[in-house]
């Protein structure tokens, strides 16, 4: 007579198969960061891009200024970059944001923003603009540093003004001051370990992970989006240069408790609490005892 | 037959053992109460088991919680950070903080210790709220076992409290928003909630320094005793009663069929805890939890996003992000906005659940004695009301966490909170509905859920083709088929007489006959007869004509 | 109880007829039909013992190597993790290895008990007269005592409960103290470093946390300072409070309505603050109303005005108690 394998061990699949999937699920937590933002109700502001125009044409960083004024000088004078320049800003960004960066009814003015300004949204791949969406979002960039750059000195020779490229020296700079820098100014956006978080109407705030220490001075100095802008007057540069270098730890923790789960806290860790601990408990249940 | 020095070592260690066990028992008088206990019976099904999860993630919290608690500071006092944990150096941090990043960095095994805390806690949880589930669905509240229920209950309101304030104790900047919410909520209950909220912190919030003492306090000692407590008296009113089962193999309103504790419950029972252990242990150094040295240290004016409790109090979190926005304004006073998502809301999730057994009783007008369990499907409104109830205490978990998933799902919080909002008061209805048709069904089909033997295909001896039923599993075949045997071994065995030299006098041994506890006659034995010994020979081969097997 | 001559289990010949007695049990009567099936439960669960003994050995020995394991682990200065995963090995190998021992190494079973009867009404009257030995003592004149040792009991007991009050020096009576907060007119903005505020130090789209100097209570004081515009910003329907934000710097308190959270999301673009406890969002440009979320009113905002030297300082205290409500707050703001 053929009897079947174990019934018992057949019937343990199901349960595995759910043990499993509660732990997938996790995992693709665990590797998604802040993701595009798609759809939702749209915020109140003046056009659909959610500008209201506040922040953009705001008058220079006085700090800034000499930093600006040398670089404009040495750029404005460069004349092949500005030429390059405004090739690819007549091929990518003309469209939307006009040919002089005046803006039209589909983009904000760029005029006055400053070379540090294009560069961070250029060098992040977040312009030019793929999908318009709730916000634009970090993706490959077009142009290389560069070509950012030249983009940059373009748009300055024509509207001059705002913050110059920061160069940034992290040698020296305080780890334990830039975390205590970072949990006062950004962790209430980026989280305490900058893999970012949700803002209102399909914003959010970018993970930190994949930003160099220029982007994320440029982004701290010109307050890209929904960011604030802080001025050297609110953090110092050597302030910036610490919370970069606290940020670059925090990016790349060492995980000592084992897996991290994602960096979001309580929820994967309540998920795989009650998924992976209490599940395997039920399972083992489930071969201690026996079935009704 | 030749004696070797192991045979009499043996004898000589079991004649020891024997002493010391009848020096006891002539001392305290424990061998008939022993003996009760060892042949209590436990059901077999695997649903019972769930409750030791609990009980074994307990005890692995007070392990873990003395050896953690070692290290713990409670103090409040500010001092400069100079461990281990190096982007912490030179930070301003309270001394709780400072021990807990001691312990996680300084402390060999520290943080496995810690991690192993929490866990447990996180399984202890989880745990109660399964074994609630199959309490519930199977009816085992009912009489005689309210006053169980509610023992349950108020066991699972203080392990969350517990909860809440042990990871509230390292004075981290996510816990520390926690207690923040925690006494705004508190203080939004009328009349006496500033007062409470008050007294407990020392003022207006954040309150005195000596607030962790207090908490440790409570969460060290005065919660687990109150927990302690409850849980013994849990276990000797079920162990008084007995426990209920499932219909089937003998089992009656009467009796209870399954493994005695010894020899059989005690190793899978023992088992079970240390499998219990072994999980949390794996969790505790694998997976990382409660990370606070990456937090930092609790500033009032300092906030990080994804700001979550422990899952446990996620449905509260939940609920306080779903409720509009409203406030109550009476001539004088308010009701804060807090209070309805933060007081009402887990008062209509308990509500329910304690006056459960008596609103059972009343609408189904049973108040018979019930000692076997129904199959969830056989009630199928309790199941319904129950899935209800499960589905709005999980949209409220899951609200809880909706940051997370607004960026999971790549959307705005303002469509999660909406959708939300919607799930949560439609989804338990639809469920319930759902619920209550299964059930229906279910009911419908006799042999729904038993296991059905396999069709075997087989070729006959003429050449064509039959199906027959497989045969069962050798290990099923002694089950269904034999009746339960009284595990009481007097009924069984000769009584033997007494062979051990040196036996004291008659005064030890009141009398061979009843004992004074019912069903359990004293009977003195000195090796077990011989038919108890288990191995060859006894077995009977599966497929011998006498089991039936074809 | 291991038999050393144990050949590992090997299936016996068929029984002989009745009665059925298996030739290796030493007892000399023969089993009655209840005599066998009692034997029969009494075997152990396992149709191959030897294979379960066989892995149930090994589990403990493996217990036992990653015991020596973790020893190693601990005395080289310790691991988390790979403590966590001997640990579980330790642990698990102890519990697999019961657990089987006791699933297919065990009686067979199923055994039955009956259960105890709970109580008989036998019993309940025999308590109810020992009780009524208490009778005596409480008749006639005597029942007036019960109540007087109740009154007593009572009394005790709220009088014990009043070191409670103790626990704090302060209470919801203290109206200063928990309707007030720690600004007053003319108090000078200190932001995190410690730094008074002047009113070139934020850009257009800056933000700080500030607090009056000397504050014993950064928790309720704490204050969002922010340069909204460079121009004073107001609520349409409310142009008297032009003079709060001098030069486009608005204040608000940090505390939320909600639940007490600090409100740290300034969202530039949109001009709102956002909670990121329970994503309260308040309309920075309309006076930080509610628009979105569970918080019920709107951040307090604290008038400012710049001094002859160009520092910022508040122009008056809050007018309303500050961060969530509570049962006295009354009011509507």
């Amino acid at each position: 007579m053929t009897t079947l394998p174990p019934k018992r061990l057949r019937s343990l699949l199901p349960h595995a198969l759910l043990v499993l999937v509660v732990a997938a699920m996790t995992v693709l937590l665990f590797g998604r960061g802040a993701g595009a933002a798609t759809g939702g109700s749209s915020p109140p502001t003046t056009n659909a891009y959610g500008s209201s125009g506040v922040g953009f044409n705001s008058p220079p960083n006085p700090s800034g200024a000499a930093q600006f004024a040398a670089q404009q000088a040495a750029e404005a004078g460069n004349a092949s970059a500005v030429a390059k320049g405004h090739q690819m800003f007549l091929q990518s960004c003309a469209s939307c944001h006009g040919v002089q960066g005046q803006g039209t009814v589909r983009a904000p003015t760029i005029a006055g923003l400053g070379p540090a300004a294009v560069d961070f949204w250029v060098s992040t791949g977040r312009m030019p603009l793929e999908i318009p969406t709730a916000q634009a979002i970090r993706k490959q960039p077009l142009y290389d540093e560069k070509q950012a750059g030249e983009i940059a000195a373009y748009v300055g020779s024509v509207a001059p003004g705002g913050d110059g490229i920061p160069s940034v020296n992290t040698r020296g700079a305080d780890l334990q001051r830039g975390g205590e820098l970072f949990r006062d100014n950004c962790a209430t956006c980026h989280s305490y370990l900058a893999v970012g978080g949700v803002l209102s109407y399909g914003a959010f705030a970018p993970s930190l992970a994949p930003d160099t220490p220029r982007q994320i001075a440029e982004a701290i100095r010109t307050g890209p989006g929904n960011m604030p802008r802080f001025a050297a007057s609110t953090l110092s540069d050597k302030d910036v240069a610490d919370i970069i270098r606290y940020v670059g730890y925090i990016t790349k923790p060492q995980d000592h408790g084992g897996l991290a789960l994602g960096h979001i806290g309580p929820v994967t860790e309540g998920l795989i609490g009650i998924g992976m601990g209490v599940g395997l408990m039920m399972l083992a249940a489930f071969w201690i005892g026996d079935r009704a | 037959m030749t004696t070797t020095l192991s045979d009499r070592g043996r004898e000589l260690g079991k004649k020891t053992a024997v002493g010391q066990a009848r020096h006891l028992d002539e001392r305290l008088g424990l061998s008939g109460g022993v003996r009760w206990l060892l042949n209590y019976i436990f059901p077999d099904h695997w649903s019972f088991m769930f409750g030791e999860i609990a009980l074994y993630s307990f005890i692995i919290l007070i392990i873990t919680g003395i050896y953690v608690s070692l290290f713990y500071s409670d103090s409040a006092r500010e001092i400069i950070y100079h461990g281990a944990y190096v982007p912490l150096r030179g930070i301003h941090m309270s001394e709780a903080y400072a021990s807990t990043i001691n312990l996680s960095f300084s402390v060999r095994a520290g943080l496995v210790m810690r991690q192993m805390h929490h866990w447990a806690a996180v399984l202890f949880i989880g745990a109660i709220g399964v074994h609630m589930c199959r309490v519930f669905f199977t009816g085992a509240f009912r009489r005689p076992r309210e006053v169980n229920w509610t023992i349950g209950l108020l066991l699972l309101t203080m392990a969350l409290l517990n909860g809440f304030f042990g990871y509230s104790l390292p004075d981290d900047l996510l816990s520390g928003t926690g207690l923040r919410i925690f006494y705004s909520v508190f203080e939004s209950i009328p009349v006496l909630g500033t007062w409470a909220m008050s007294w407990l912190f020392g003022g207006q919030y954040p309150g005195t320094p000596d607030l962790f003492a207090r908490m440790l306090v409570l969460h060290m000692f005065v919660v687990p005793v109150a927990i302690l407590g409850l849980l013994t008296a849990h276990l000797i009113i079920i162990m008084r009663q007995h426990h209920t089962q499932f219909p089937g193999k003998g089992a009656t309103e009467t009796n209870v069929v399954g493994t005695p504790m010894w020899p059989g419950y005690a190793a899978k029972s023992g088992g079970y805890f240390f499998m219990t252990f072994a999980v949390t242990a794996a969790l505790g150094g694998l997976a990382q939890i409660n990370p606070i040295w990456l937090y930092g240290p609790y500033i009032p004016y300092q906030v990080t996003t994804y700001a979550q409790p422990d899952w446990y109090v996620g449905f509260l979190e939940g609920s306080l992000r779903l409720m509009p926005n409203f406030e109550t304004h009476l001539p004088g006073h308010m009701i804060a906005n807090a209070f309805w998502p933060g007081v009402i809301v887990p008062g209509l999730l308990m509500t329910p659940l304690f006056a459960w057994p008596f609103l059972e009783a009343f609408f189904t007008r049973d108040r018979a004695h019930h000692n076997l369990l129904d199959r969830p499907r056989d009630r199928p409104v309790r199941a319904a009301i129950g899935a209800g109830m499960l589905t709005f205490f999980f949209v409220l978990l899951i609200a809880g966490g909706d940051d997370v998933l607004t960026v999971f799902f790549d959307t705005s919080i303002q469509a999660m909170v909406w959708t939300l909002r919607v799930i949560l008061i439609f989804g338990p209805i639809l469920v319930g509905g759902v619920t209550y048709l299964l059930c229906k069904e279910l009911q419908a089909v006799p042999d729904a859920g038993k296991r059905r033997r396999a069709n075997v295909i087989i070729r006959t001896a003429e050449g064509g083709y039959a199906a027959v039923p497989s045969e069962t599993h050798p290990s099923q075949a002694g089950h269904a088929e034999l009746a339960p045997a009284p595990v009481d071994e007097a009924a069984h065995e000769p009584e033997p007489e007494l062979v051990m030299s040196g036996a004291p006098g008659p005064a030890a041994y009141p009398s061979t006959g009843p004992s004074g506890i019912p069903g359990v006659a004293v009977v003195q034995r000195e090796d077990p007869a011989p038919t108890m010994r288990p191995g060859r020979g006894l077995r009977r081969n599966r497929r011998s004509p006498r089991n039936g097997a074809s | 109880m291991s038999d050393k001559t144990d050949n590992g289990g090997e299936a016996t010949p068929p029984a002989p007829p009745a009665p059925a007695v298996p030739p290796s049990t030493p007892v000399a009567a023969p089993l009655d039909a209840e005599g066998e099936r009692w034997a029969e439960q009494m075997s152990i669960t396992s149709e191959h013992p030897g294979r379960v003994e066989f892995f149930v050995g090994l589990c403990f020995i493996v217990s036992v190597l990653a015991t020596i394991g973790l020893g190693y682990t601990y005395a080289i200065g310790g691991q988390p993790q790979a403590e966590g995963a001997l640990l579980f090995v330790i642990f698990g190998g102890i519990g697999v290895g019961m657990a089987a021992w006791g699933k297919y190494l065990m009686p067979r079973g199923p055994f039955v008990e009956e259960r105890e009867v709970l109580t008989t009404p036998e019993n309940q009257e025999k308590f109810a007269r020992t009780f009524r030995r208490g009778q005596v003592a409480v008749e006639g004149r005597r029942s007036m005592l019960v109540k007087l040792f109740l009154g007593a009991a009572g009394a005790m007991t709220a009088v014990l409960l009043f070191p409670i009050r103790s626990l704090t020096d302060k209470n919801p009576v203290d109206q200063k103290y928990f309707f007030g907060s720690g600004w007053k007119k003319g108090d000078l903005l200190i932001n995190e470093q410690g730094k008074a505020v002047h009113v070139s130090d934020l850009a257009v789209g800056d933000y700080e946390t500030v607090f009056p100097r000397g504050s014993t209570d950064i928790a309720m004081d704490q204050t969002l300072l922010i340069r909204v515009a460079s121009e004073p910003v107001y609520p349409p329907n409310q142009p008297e409070k032009a003079s709060w934000s001098p030069q486009g710097y608005i204040a608000f308190s940090k505390v939320c309505t909600h639940a007490g959270c600090p409100v740290g999301q300034y969202e530039g673009q949109f001009a709102t603050l956002l909670c990121p406890c329970h994503q309260s969002t308040f309309d920075v440009l309309n006076g930080a109303k509610v628009i979105f979320g569970p918080a019920p009113r709107p951040l307090p905002q604290l008038p400012l005005m710049v001094d002859d030297n160009g520092y910022i300082r508040a122009a008056s205290s809050y007018g309303v108690p500050l961060g969530p409500g509570f049962w006295d707050r009354g009011g509507r703001q």
